[in-house]
This record gives C-alpha cells, structure tokens and sequence, in this order.
C-alpha cells in the first residue's frame, strides 16, 4: 500500500482542463521526482494534492484516507505539505517566527523549540539571520527557510516546488545533500524539477509529465536520460 | 542590518512608570487635561484594535465604525429605555457588537483585499440607513444619554484608561501567542499559511471578534462621554479615518503605533479646532508629510533605525 495514491486525476481552470486522468504512487521513505516542462502541470498536481485546487473527478489516498478536495489545513494535520514554488516566506516576519509557524499544529512549546533546535542544525545560515525579517535573505536562504519551515511541520510527506529556480549551482547542490538528510530522517519527499539529470540522480522513482498526462515512470536509476529527454518534449512517440 | 528583535530592558519598566503616572493625575490634573487624555484612551482603543486588524492580520476594514454605532446605541437603548446600569449597557454593546459581526462575517470574509474593505464599510453604511429609518431608536434625531447618569470626569477618565488598557493588553497577549503569529502569516501569505495548517477562516474570525468586542466597548465609552447620539455620527466613516491616521502615523504593525498615533491624533484636532474649514486639509497633509518622510509611521521608523520598543509584541527567544 502507498502512502500516496493518486487515481484518475482530473483538474480543470474554468474551461481549461489541466490534468487528464492521471495516477501515481509515493511510496514510504523514497524521493519521487516530478518532471516536465513548464506548463506541463507539476505545480497543479502538488497544488491539487494538498488541497490548494480542488479536483474535477479522480481520488487521492492519502495513508489509505481519502483526501481530495478536502481543506488545505486539515490535509497539514494529516501530515502533508507544501513548500511552495517560489519560495513563499512570511515577508514581514522574521526568519525565527516563520520556522515558528511550521510548528503551527504542535500544541507543546517545548517540542516546537527542539524543532527549531534541529532545523538550525540543519541550516546553520538560518540561525545567524534568525532575528532578520525574511524579506531580507537571499534567494537560497529563502529556499532553505522554505524547506525548514516545512520540516517544523514534522510531516510525514512533503511536497518541493521547484526548489531549484533560479539558484546559483553551488547552492543548488547545497539544497538537495539538505533534502536527503531530511529523508534520512523519516521524511517521504516528492520534488519538483526541470532538470532532467538532476532528478534523476536525486530521487528513487520519476514520472514524467507532459500536458497533464504520465508519459514516462520507472525507477530514477533505471531510466534512460536521452528517452526522458524525449518525453519530456513530447518528441518522436511521446507526442500526442 | 540591525537585528530587528532586540529588546529593550527599560520597556516593561517605562510601561509601568507610564500607567502609574495616568493612575495619579487626576489627583491634581486639571479637567480639561483629563478630558483630553479620555479622549486619547478611546482613540487609542479604537487604533489598536484597527491595526490589529489591517496592521497585524492583514485585514483592512473600512467599517468597523459600525461597531461603534451599536456600542453607542447599546448604551443609549439600554440606559435611557430599560434604565440598565451604564455600565453593564456598555458591557452589553460590546456583545451585541460581537453577535452583529458573527451575524455579517460568513458574507464578509468571502471577500478578501480591497473587495473586504468595501463590503465591510457598505455593512456600515446599511446600518447608518437602517438606524436613521428605525423608530425605536427616534429616527435619525439621535437619543440623549447624559440625562440618565450622573459621573464625574475623573470616573469617565478611569473607564477610559481601563478601556486602553485591557485593549493594549489583550492585543499584546493575542500577538504573542500561537494565534497572533498565525494572523501575521495570513498577512503575509495565506497560501504558505494554509498548508501550515492554519484554519484560515477560523483564525480571521477570531481577530475580528475580539475587534468587534473592543469597537463596542469604545463605542460604548465615547458616547458616555458625548452624552448625545445620532446615527450620522455614530456610524461616520470618520471614526476609519481617524483609526487609519492613527495607526498609519503611529506605524502599523507595531504596538506602540496606535498609542502615539491617537495621542498625535487628538492633539492634533484639538489644535486645528482653531482653524475651521481648514482642519481636515491640514491633517491630510500632515499623514502625506509622515508618509513621505517615514512610511512605516513613527514607532516603525524608530524601531527599523534603532531596534527600539517598548511592548514587543514577540516573544523575546532569542
């Protein structure tokens, strides 16, 4: 049993349909790897999961409870979230309050304060600027804020958005050792990104998408970039 | 850059020496003095609640003067028409307040943005029509209060001080708590906010609750010491004029903002009564002015340059 199943997806903007029928599965304790281009439907999927968009037909599993089209905070409860594409920060707060919020849904300070422990542990950076309004970082600290903000959640499956946009390599790089610490830890990751080799090296299972549609699934290590490359500009037998 | 939380050690201490100070004057300030300071006690009740609002939570209200005109008229009805006890009717607008906000929000806060501000100022405008059309409450000729109760300025100055600082209190107490820092996040990201797993709606209706109790018991208050209500008066967009300059120049988002803002405030329109005609242009261009030279108001604008605050309202964890 996965701990996310998604069946037969449908999501649609006014008339627009942006998700034809799709499905996959997370399984427990692995990195799954979203891929396409933009405009493919990445963000809409994420964004449906955790109850942002509502879905037009199709189900979502989540730990064997039905979760579409319930509200945003009561999937958080259940243990998902999102950090979203771009690096949403809490502009007018400080980067401490921000992590604070992650830790919304835990009801003892004393666990939210060894959160926050951890997570500048995790991101030592985070620490030095804890006292700094978040507008104030930079792009890859933002991200990191974003990230950690999400681990204060504790969540059993979190949800990265493109974490990789418009950051510097180095950073880049930074980031994702960052990710698989925090999977180390118990987390099931589901990420995001337009760099084919790069999800690939990074997740144990990938689907591409293209148009709204799975093109292309298979274990990251088994797959073969070139024909990724192919689905993921609906080349040669990909196209529709 | 400054460290934005450091904390200033004298801050609970001139907090203190502050209110001892207000307890004491009556004992030798002259009437006149302390009319003015119950003013400001009211004014700054409303502002802080006002920013509260728009300064903390992200919600820019133009009608929460509807709040005030249920306080003023709860007090009226109840004292002049049932004889209750002034004080319990200004208890009473306050939840009559609360339950006329329950009674709009499910509508209100479909809307959020500019779309919020204009549906609830219309809530407002509906009520001031209604008021000024109902024959229980004399039509738009207003009710006299004064007549039913006998209190001394210093007693008025009392309530008034008690008012502003329970509300000071109660929003420092909300800041600094999970709840506060929830409303901050809906501010600034109510997407981010949700998949934190904030109950949005929730959460907003709280804040605007406890608004909602404060406007009807500043409403109450002012209009215990005007003595005279009308509908025109007590549901005027002035009274979100005069929050919005408070708060604006006293530097939204901050604690301390309100309190000088109304201080500024009341000082200022006492002044320009001396000036007819012209008081209102001058007091726009005095909010122009400060928005030029300090756009996050006074206490925003010190603290940004100095880290300087009296009342955190976070927790100091650093």
């Amino acid at each position: 049993m996965s701990m996310l199943e998604v069946r037969d997806l449908m999501v649609s903007y006014g008339d627009f349909q942006a998700i034809h029928g799709l499905s996959l599965d997370v399984e427990e304790g692995s990195i799954v790897a979203l891929i396409g281009a933009n405009g493919a439907g990445k963000s809409t999927i994420m964004q449906t999961i955790c109850g942002i968009n509502k879905p037009k037909s199709g189900s979502i599993r989540f730990l064997s409870k039905d979760i579409g089209g319930m509200k945003t905070s009561r999937i958080a409860a259940a243990g998902l979230t999102l950090s979203p594409e771009g690096s949403h920060c809490f502009e007018k707060m400080t980067v401490q309050d921000n992590l604070l919020m992650g830790a919304y849904l835990c009801k003892s300070g004393q666990e939210r304060m060894a959160r926050l422990t951890r997570i500048y542990k995790l991101f030592p950076v985070l620490e030095e600027k804890k006292g700094q309004l978040s507008t104030f970082l930079s792009g890859g600290q933002r991200q990191m804020l974003a990230i950690g903000r999400g681990i204060m959640m504790q969540p059993k499956l979190m949800l990265c958005d493109e974490i990789s946009l418009g950051l510097a390599p180095v950073i880049i790089k930074d980031i994702y050792a960052k990710l698989h610490e925090i999977a180390a830890q118990g987390v099931t990751l589901m990420i995001v990104e337009q760099d084919v080799g790069r999800s690939l090296r990074h997740s144990d299972y990938a689907y591409v998408v293209l148009e709204g549609r799975i093109v292309m699934q298979g274990k990251s290590s088994e797959l073969d970039p070139d024909e990724v490359n192919d689905a993921y500009f609906g080349i040669n037998k990909y196209a529709h | 850059m400054k460290q934005l939380t450091k904390k200033s050690p004298y801050g609970i201490m001139i907090a203190i020496a502050i209110l001892v100070v207000l307890c004491v004057i009556p004992a030798f300030g002259s009437t006149y003095a302390l009319s003015i300071l119950t003013l400001i006690f009211i004014y700054m009740t409303m502002g802080q609640m006002w920013n509260l609002m728009g300064g903390y939570a992200g919600l820019l209200s133009l009608g929460m003067q509807a709040f005030i005109g249920i306080g003023g008229y709860c007090l009226a009805v109840f004292s002049v028409n049932y004889g209750v006890n002034i004080y319990l009717a200004i208890l009473m607008g306050a939840v009559f307040s609360v339950l006329f906000g329950l009674a709009v929000s499910p509508a209100l806060f479909k809307m959020t943005g500019v779309y919020f501000a204009i549906g609830s100022w219309v809530v407002a405008e509906a009520l001031l029509i209604a008021f000024s059309n109902w024959k229980f409450v004399r039509y738009a000729q207003g009710i006299g209060i004064s007549t039913v109760y006998q209190l001394s300025g210093t007693q008025v100055y009392y309530t008034a001080l008690a008012l502003g600082v329970v509300a000071v209190l109660v929003v420092l107490c909300l800041m600094r708590s999970k709840t506060g820092l929830a409303l901050m996040a809906i501010r600034d990201n109510t997407g981010a906010a949700e998949v934190m797993g904030v109950p949005i709606y929730k959460t907003k209706i709280k804040c605007y609750m406890i608004a909602c109790f404060f406007m009807g018991l500043a409403g109450g208050v002012m209009y215990m010491v005007q003595g005279y209500i009308v509908p025109s008066a007590g549901f005027s967009i002035q009274w979100t004029v005069a929050m919005t300059f408070m708060v604006i120049i006293g530097g939204s988002g901050t604690m301390e903002g309100p309190i000088i803002g109304a201080v500024l405030y009341v000082l200022l329109t006492q002044y320009l009564y001396n000036f007819p005609g012209w008081s209102m242009i001058l007091l726009g261009a005095i909010a122009v002015v400060v928005i030029l030279i300090a756009p996050r108001g006074v206490m925003g604008t010190l603290h940004e340059k100095t880290g300087f605050e009296i009342l955190s309202s976070r927790r100091n964890l650093y």
